[in-house]
């Protein structure tokens, strides 16, 4: 009988790696009044693109998303027939599939949505994922990001951070997944008033 | 927001909801409830007047940011849609006499 040696080995250090081609990026608002400012920038700004905005609750989503599509209805001169879907736990599947066809679909357009569709869902090419509230569960942050930048595409992950949680970028850094802040200036420097 | 009642009604909801699941958050270290602003966070989903929230309860949350006159404007503001404010004093009746028929109950 022979001896033999069985090494353990930590179960990878990286278990949740970021893709290749994703900008991972966060921008630190002063109230949280000013991260809704810079959310209507961000989609004025990537109005021909797909983007996902994810918010914590259903009902966040709910109201949020009749304000996004009645401001831009209302500007229809500016942003073309843009289209704005929600998505939430608590509808019938046969809607949510309705919606999420849509929008998979479309070539532009924006998802308002809770973390329901944060894992497991395909969509093609989505160009931006905005984070306005930072997820209850970290792990849901890299599942949340991971929409994005599918197949070797590029893509971009914005996290709208308030001042009194800047900590958090030090928490994801521990993690080994890094953020930067975003060096676009024209989103970063800009007054609330030129919106309207 | 002085165009429907539906967005003060759902606005409202999402500031109770969002508030909660701030206090539920899993890395609790940097995101305390304490240090919430209530106001602020009020302003971001254009509430005037904030519902008052059970959990919470002792630490400093009334918040009121409009002026008298602005609140007689904010209760004539009607539904959009009528069809909605109709189903709301029907599920308030509802509510009624099913509080009514479990208080018999539990008498009985």
């Amino acid at each position: 009988m022979g001896f033999f040696w069985l090494t353990v080995k930590k179960k990878g250090d990286n278990q949740h790696e970021v893709p290749k081609g994703l900008e991972n990026s966060y921008i630190k608002c002063d109230s949280r009044l000013q991260k809704l400012f810079l959310l209507m920038k961000l989609i004025f700004k990537n109005k021909g693109k797909k983007i996902i905005v994810f918010f914590n609750t259903c009902h966040e989503v709910s109201f949020y998303h009749k304000l996004f599509s009645r401001w831009i209805g209302d500007r229809s001169q500016v942003y073309g027939k843009l289209q704005v879907q929600k998505i939430t736990g608590n509808m019938d599947q046969t809607k949510r599939v309705n919606n999420l066809n849509a929008f998979s679909l479309a070539e532009s357009g924006i998802m308002v949505a809770t973390d329901v569709i944060a894992r497991g869902i395909d969509f093609d090419h989505v160009d931006l994922i905005v984070q306005v509230d930072v997820p209850q569960d970290p792990s849901f942050y890299i599942h949340r990001i991971g929409r994005t930048a599918r197949k070797g595409l590029e893509g971009h992950a914005i996290l709208l951070l308030n001042k009194n949680e800047a900590d958090y970028v030090d928490y994801m850094g521990e993690k080994q997944i890094p953020l930067q802040e975003l060096s676009d200036s024209e989103v970063t420097k800009f007054k609330p008033a030129e919106l309207t | 927001m002085l165009v429907d009642k539906d967005f003060i009604i759902k606005g409202s909801r999402a500031y109770v909801s969002f508030v909660r699941s701030y206090d539920e958050h899993k890395v609790s270290s940097i995101f305390k409830t304490q240090d919430l602003d209530f106001e602020e966070v009020a302003r971001s989903f254009f509430l005037f007047k904030v519902p008052f929230i059970k959990e919470l309860k002792g630490k400093n949350q009334s918040v009121v940011i409009a002026t008298p006159e602005e609140l007689k404007q904010l209760e004539a503001v009607e539904f959009l849609n009528k069809n909605q404010a109709n189903m709301i004093s029907q599920k308030i009746e509802q509510d009624k006499e099913k509080s009514k028929r479990r208080f018999f109950q539990s008498n009985v």
